[in-house]
């Protein structure tokens, strides 16, 4: 907890920073990874989808506010990814096989 | 209240009411967002699946420009850093601050724009079009309407700017910037997995 207003926020703008350099970082390495193909594609992929993970909940988890906001929006939005990866995951089963 | 979960706002709501009022939008909104994640759930997976169905020689893996895509991704992500600033400089009280950043936002969303429809042209001269085959239909389906949402969000923000701040920043308009703002991460959301599950996908082998 800080003290006044202004360190509070001058704490949210480095934080906000932070987010963002992480993201471009894990997108440079995402992009490095497949450009160079330094790994084999198995690897690859899976540091891909871990990648995108991670940015996926520091962008929801920080810029959309859901650590300080309401338990009730996570609940919806979380009910609404775990829908979507089923329904991703079952319209690939189904149509591809 | 909206912004009181992590700072003051400049003006809070003036009632109860209005505080409330105000957060079951922010709800509902979110309600729509977990909506838009199935939908957009649904043509990823259509897309995973149809991912090999090509027909010719044209595929998506040989049209791929990475560093166009790399282009992209970087204005959208910086949009949304930007759109986060023009929060905090609303919840300051800074109207003119909260203007430029809005305007910022808009601009490179914009940009990203500018690129998917020349990227679109591109593929479409080369013969990877909507009607060539079952992959590239899933392809036009699942990136254009992450693309439309792009447009409807930045006519959303412009829109914003051009009519809502006329009276500077009060309780009314704190929570549509909120929402606006909500709706313009998700959109980025959107894009990181799409850039990943689409675009290096196609160049992983």
């Amino acid at each position: 907890m800080t003290g006044s207003p202004q360190a509070a926020e001058r704490q949210h703008r480095r934080r906000y920073w932070q987010v963002m350099w992480a993201m471009v970082v894990l997108t440079v390495i995402a992009f490095a990874l497949v450009i160079t193909g330094a790994l084999p594609g198995v690897f690859i992929a899976a540091i891909l989808l871990a990648f995108a993970a991670v940015q996926v909940v520091l962008q929801v988890y920080l810029f959309m506010h859901l650590n300080v906001g309401r338990r009730a929006y996570g609940m919806f939005f979380g009910m609404g990814l775990g829908v979507a990866v089923l329904i991703s995951m079952a319209l690939f089963v189904l149509l591809r096989y | 209240m909206i912004g009181s979960h992590e700072m003051p706002a400049a003006h809070p709501p003036v009632s109860p009411e209005q505080a409330k009022a105000q957060d079951n939008r922010v709800l509902g909104f979110w309600i729509f967002l977990s909506g838009e994640c199935a939908f957009f759930a649904s043509l990823i997976g259509t897309y995973l699946s149809l991912d090999t169905h090509t027909v010719g020689t044209v595929t998506l893996a040989s049209l791929i420009d990475l560093p166009l895509t790399g282009l992209m991704t970087l204005s959208l992500l910086s949009s949304s850093l930007t759109m986060v600033f023009a929060f905090l400089a609303m919840n300051k009280g800074e109207l003119q601050a909260m203007k430029i950043w809005l305007w910022v936002t808009a601009l490179l969303g914009a940009i990203f724009l500018d690129l998917q429809i020349f990227e679109f042209t591109h593929y479409m001269a080369s013969g990877f079009t909507m009607g060539s085959s079952a992959s590239a239909s899933a392809f036009f389906a699942l990136v254009g309407f992450h693309g439309l949402h792009v447009a409807f969000g930045l006519f959303w923000i412009i829109s914003l700017l051009v009519y809502s701040f006329k009276d500077g920043i009060t309780p009314a308009n704190t929570s549509k910037v909120w929402i606006a703002g909500l709706y313009w991460h998700f959109v980025d959301v959107v894009w990181v997995i799409i850039f990943t599950v689409v675009y290096l996908m196609q160049k992983v082998h």
